[in-house]
């Protein structure tokens, strides 16, 4: 295998090791054409674990020293596109690791290549900034990942992660960069990493945290108006997500209904044209993953779909007394119930025992014209933690009560 | 002919010219001035702090960061009036060098410093500049470029230099004008220096030490990133000489008369 071949295999670390070796023979390929123009680039990236790649596996001690090694990928951006940088490649870098949420003991670094080694190393409890040469004087190294040192990392306070910084507080000659040199304008090194450097990778405390899903509780469209539901994904600290998906299975067959998630996963729309024969309730699970792609969190909504072709007219689309089924159910720990009142009204929504003894009251007060939802720990209105078994929850305005019954099952 | 002989008779043709040009209109050193800029459309120009930055040069005037952006000064030549004098030739308006230092033989107007000669650059394609002259006549409003690469931007082999340290005059029909830092500055708030990636070495009679970006000068630079900063080796501007300023001196190095590009 030519060392064109080594270093294309080599400068995809860590997002998806199957679809790497699948890729390995395209990536070839492209780092061919890659060296044939040169580029210089884009992304820092860490590893813990001493596998040379970045996987959600790798993160940050809560307590006790981490062995931390820094890895400069200098061919490709992120998304493996090659650099927009006519440079040949890496003969000196600089670059500022910073402690997110907390703070950290640093220990020292050690240059992991050649070359007349580390030029500066200054730190404070959050920040450490590291720059080197790591080449004789006229040479440089060929685009790849590089393995550029290792240092040890303690967390002092909080629950830092680490990342790195493009500037910092330390003084403002201190940048992240790497060279030699770049063709045009005044060799803004930061540019370099281009849009990809946003993205530097961050080496979070709790990997296996799950991102946060927000999407509405119910949506009433018009009579054939089309359904349109905006989802947004919150990763957790110093997390990213990894993927966020719909469940559409439950829509009627043959719809056209498309979920498109938006970039980094941290946004989605569901799109979907029903016809006249559509209608009723239809619940889309929103799922999103982070880091760790087994830390999921999940987000129902109910489309509710109008049935009378007359109601086009928006003076008969008004909202309907509905009480749904809550979700999920049976349900441990929390579950949400969905409802909507056809006008502005005082609403109660209780939660009885079997035995008919309220024991929650979840709402009680105006709400306006629409669908709501309210979220139920299954516990009492003391807050104390219910027993399982069977309940029953009653939608009361002066419009009509609705009545279901859940499971709480501990 | 002795190459400091040649300056002055060159300094002295120009201080002729300047004198026989009085009949019609005479350079106010006054009223005259040049300003620093950079940037490709010349009617939208960075100026002053902005365009200084780029005013940073490689031996062999090879692009990739050596005076980017058309890097200038815009030359505004004005009579004592205050009008400005239209059609003075562009080969009288110079950026004066002198040759290099006196321990090499050369004195007299221009930079004091070591610049390219073919005197102690023998054996590379080192041009003997002394005047690097305007990119045209000076318009109606007496205004004309001197783009530091070439007429318009465009590379011109014979403006080669390396290693100096001082400032460089600006003259008109032999008469020195005064920069500005901003067209609407006073006279005398800017000197003219061009940084070079060459920045050390060639101050003395041995050949072909000057002129070439070599490990003394990555050395030099590597040293000042954690010293107080020199003025000439943050090629950047931003009054730190950092990493960044030792990955310019990097990419150009070995650069010199007749590479890469010969001549």
């Amino acid at each position: 295998m030519s060392r064109t071949c080594v270093l294309a295999q080599h400068s995809y670390p860590g997002r998806d090791l199957r679809r790497q070796r699948l890729l390995a023979p395209l990536l070839c390929i492209l780092a061919t054409l890659v060296v044939a123009s040169p580029a210089a680039a884009q992304y820092f990236y860490f590893d813990t674990n001493g596998d040379g790649v970045s996987t959600w596996a790798d993160s940050l001690n809560g307590s006790g020293s981490t062995t931390v090694d820094v890895w400069l990928n200098t061919g490709q951006n992120r998304d493996g596109s090659p650099g927009f940088c006519g440079s040949p490649g890496l003969a000196t870098y600089e670059f500022i690791l910073q402690a997110l949420g907390g703070t950290v003991t640093w220990g020292t670094y050690t240059s992991t290549l050649a070359g007349s080694g580390v030029l500066q190393d200054n730190s404070n409890a959050s920040e450490h900034y590291i720059a080197a040469v790591t080449n004789p004087p006229g040479t440089t190294t060929p685009l790849g990942a590089y393995k550029l040192g290792t240092i040890s990392v303690t967390p002092a306070s909080g629950a830092p992660c680490l990342g790195v910084a493009a500037s910092s507080g330390l003084s403002p000659r201190f940048r992240t960069s790497f060279g030699t040199g770049c063709a045009g304008g005044r060799f803004d090194h930061t540019a370099r990493f281009g849009a990809e450097w946003a993205s530097a990778e961050v080496l979070p405390s709790r990997p296996s945290a799950p991102p946060f899903v927000t999407a509405p509780g119910i949506v009433v469209p018009k009579y054939l108006d089309p359904v349109s539901v905006q989802v947004q994904v919150t990763p957790a600290t110093c997390g990213a997500v990894s993927s966020l998906n719909a469940d559409l299975s439950t829509l009627p067959p043959g719809n056209n209904a498309v979920f498109t998630s938006g970039p980094s996963n941290l946004t989605g729309t569901l799109t979907w044209q029903p016809t006249a024969a559509d209608h009723g309730e239809f619940m889309v699970t929103f799922t999103a993953a982070g880091r760790n792609p087994s830390a999921t969190a999940a987000k129902t909504t109910v489309i509710h779909l109008v049935t009378d072709a007359t109601s086009v007219d928006d003076s008969q689309v008004e909202p309907v007394l509905s009480l749904w089924q809550n979700r999920p159910n049976p349900f441990t720990p929390s579950t949400t119930i969905f409802y909507s009142v056809p006008r502005e009204t005082r609403a109660s929504l209780v939660v009885f025992d079997i035995a008919g003894r309220s024991v929650a009251r979840l709402v009680d007060r105006v709400m306006s014209a629409g669908p709501h939802e309210v979220h139920w720990a299954g516990r009492d209105d003391a807050g104390r933690t219910l027993a399982s078994g069977v309940y029953i929850y009653r939608l009361t305005t002066k419009y009509g009560a609705e009545t279901r019954r859940l499971v709480l099952a501990r | 002919m002795n190459s400091w002989i040649r300056i002055r008779m060159v300094v002295a043709a120009l201080a002729l010219a300047g004198w026989t040009g009085t009949s019609a209109a005479q350079v106010s050193p006054d009223k005259s001035f040049y300003v620093p800029q950079a940037g490709l459309d010349y009617n939208n120009p960075l100026e002053g702090t902005d365009a200084i930055p780029y005013f940073r040069a490689c031996p062999n005037n090879d692009g990739d960061g050596s005076l980017p952006l058309d890097a200038r000064i815009k030359v505004v030549v004005r009579d004592a009036n205050d009008a400005g004098i239209k059609d003075i030739a562009a080969s009288d308006i110079c950026i004066l060098f002198n040759g290099g230092p006196p321990v090499q033989g050369y004195t007299g107007n221009g930079a004091d410093s070591v610049i390219a000669n073919s005197t102690y650059n023998p054996a590379f394609n080192c041009p003997d500049v002394r005047c690097v002259q305007a990119d045209g006549p000076t318009d109606a409003d007496g205004v004309t470029y001197i783009t530091f690469t070439g007429a318009g931007g465009v590379r011109d082999p014979n403006r080669k230099w390396g290693h100096y340290d001082s400032v460089l005059p600006v003259y008109v029909l032999g008469v020195p004008i005064q920069g500005r830092i901003t067209s609407n500055d006073n006279n005398g708030t800017y000197v003219l220096q061009i940084k070079n990636f060459d920045q050390v070495g060639g101050l003395t009679t041995i050949l072909n030490t000057g002129e070439i970006v070599n490990s003394n000068d990555i050395n030099a630079v590597q040293a000042n990133i954690v010293a107080p900063p020199v003025f000439w080796r943050d090629f950047d501007g931003d009054l730190f000489v950092t990493i960044a300023d030792l990955n310019m001196v990097l990419f150009h190095n070995l650069h010199r008369c007749n590479s890469p590009n010969n001549p």
